[in-house]
């Protein structure tokens, strides 16, 4: 398939995940670099190689998650923008996910971009409620900002789909081995900052043991994720019917 | 004569229908307009843009409605549900009897709760069930294995199951159900239970996916097989932890975390530490 067609169709992808038409949906399942690597490599004639690829991209984004939609790093930007690349190129997965990780990055740049234009339809809608026009509102909160996204977020990930193979590539081979292994390492690093965000978000210091209990049932007892998530499941309901049963009993002295 | 009818009556009733068209409009434009200033307000506006006209047909009551849905909202958009169907509730009940229904009570419930409902949705919707979607689609993906994408679509479904569960109950319920829900002991339960939870899988997610291992030897002496044995995989432990003491006690936007481990990674790398 020409290089159009793939650029054209990764925009689209860009486009539809961080315009979030249609929220979880785009946010969750057009936005992962499974989904991504899939219909990259299916356009490409290699289907497994893509879906190879984006899980590997995909399995360094996992831990990031976008408490109050605040996205620190982008795995769709990344998917959009290495996979065809990489798959063009004959590139290895593991180079592939390290060329991802620094370009992860630009994405929160463009997100927050968008939530400042955004803001002009605030004041649009404000003067549509003043005169009660609803249409006018849910244009305002569609069509308009969905329009606006085109030139955002469709426009950069098509030029460098359309430009990028070249130039990557020839980026790549001149990078030193400590730049691309660094990057590497970098990717291995990056899920413990999504897991450290979901802790700061529950907040509680004191449940901090159960951290360590799950990091040593695994690499210390070598069980499978499912197993632990069981072991975790149990854990959570002693720690649940405990607190009540205390609960009770203080409450029963009384 | 018996055409005189007061207001209360005259107000129209809101169908399922009307209550689906708001959840699909919400549901489709939630984080379209997401933007700096009221979030995701504009979008929660347009999505009950209709009831409002349908319950409301002086203009000035319509455009005062309007006005008020304008406000700054920000929510986890499934979860969310919880507050989508307590205002429309609300806002029906308005209608008929402004007197017992005042402005300030819906706007007051929506910006109360938006905090503790998002929470909810965040960390045990998507910190926790989305975290371990993710990781088993990218796994099987990584594998070469398609059915990745059935994993990644069935979070999906969860996540709408939730949305039309929730705005369901908390319309047919009004507007105590909401606090009775988020107040229960159950709920209590729930949270506390998943709190516990997510902290044991971020360490076990911590065991399997973060990858940290030293190339460095003293003479014959592999550094890493003499750490292993004292304490498997200690690295990617330290790492969260340092990770989370910059995050928590030292306020470092992500932005920069995500810089400084690329940094310090490729510096590493030159020095041949990792």
């Amino acid at each position: 398939m020409s290089t159009v067609v793939i650029a054209v169709t990764m925009g689209i992808m860009y486009w539809w995940c961080r315009g979030m038409i249609f929220s979880y949906f785009g946010f969750l399942f057009i936005s992962s670099p499974v989904t991504v690597g899939l219909v990259a490599g299916l356009l490409m004639g290699h289907p497994m190689q893509g879906l190879i690829i984006g899980g590997g991209i995909a399995l360094v984004f996992a831990g990031i998650i976008a408490p109050g939609g605040n996205l620190p790093t982008d795995e769709c930007l990344a998917a959009t923008c290495v996979i065809p690349i990489a798959i063009g190129s004959g590139m290895s997965a593991t180079t592939a996910i390290a060329l991802a990780v620094p370009v992860g990055l630009l994405g929160s740049f463009v997100t927050n971009l968008r939530k400042v234009v955004n803001t002009y339809f605030v004041k649009k809608a404000n003067d549509y409620a003043k005169e009660g026009n609803a249409g006018g509102i849910w244009r305002c909160a569609t069509l308009f900002p969905v329009l606006l996204a085109i030139p955002l977020l469709f426009l950069p990930v098509f030029i460098i789909n359309m430009v990028g193979q070249d130039v990557v590539v020839n980026l790549m081979n001149a990078l030193p081995t400590f730049v691309t292994h660094g990057l590497e390492v970098a990717g291995g690093i990056l899920p413990a900052l999504g897991f450290a965000l979901i802790m700061n978000m529950i907040g509680k210091e004191k449940l901090i043991p159960y951290v360590f209990l799950g990091y040593i049932v695994i690499s210390v007892g070598g069980i499978n994720s499912l197993t632990a998530g069981i072991i975790g499941i149990c854990i959570a309901f002693i720690y649940v019917f405990q607190k009540r049963e205390i609960m009770e009993e203080v409450s029963s002295d009384e | 004569m018996s055409k005189e009818v007061t207001t209360a009556d005259t107000a129209p009733a809101l169908t399922k229908k009307d209550l689906n068209k708001a959840m699909f409009r919400w549901y489709m434009s939630a984080e379209m307009p997401l933007n700096f200033e009221n979030m995701q307000g504009i979008a929660f506006c347009g999505s009950i843009a209709p009831i409002l006209k349908k319950l409301y047909t002086k203009k000035e009551d319509l455009a005062e409605a309007l006005k008020r849905h304008l406000l700054l909202y920000n929510c986890n958009v499934t979860a969310g549900g919880l507050i989508l169907g307590t205002t429309i509730a609300m806002e029906e009940q308005r209608a008929k009897k402004p007197e017992v229904m005042p402005a300030e009570a819906i706007t007051g419930l929506k910006t109360g709760l938006m905090g503790p409902v998002a929470a909810l949705g965040d960390s045990f919707d998507w910190g926790i069930i989305g975290t371990l979607f993710k990781i088993a689609a990218a796994t099987l993906a990584a594998a070469g294995n398609p059915f990745a994408i059935a994993v990644l679509l069935a979070f999906v479904m969860y996540c709408i199951v939730e949305l039309v569960f929730f705005t369901n109950l908390t319309y047919k319920k009004g507007r105590s159900s909401i606090k009775t829900i988020m107040g229960s002991g159950l709920m209590q339960d729930v949270i506390s239970g998943a709190n516990v939870l997510a902290m044991f899988m971020m360490g076990a997610m911590t065991a399997s996916m973060v990858t940290l291992t030293t190339p460095l030897k003293i003479s014959s002496v592999v550094i890493q097989e003499k750490l292993d044995g004292i304490f498997p995989g200690v690295f990617p432990l330290a790492a969260l932890f340092l990770i989370y003491y910059l995050v928590r006690h030292k306020k470092i936007g992500t932005g920069k975390i995500v810089i400084g481990i690329i940094a310090v990674s490729i510096l590493c790398a030159l020095i041949g530490i990792f």
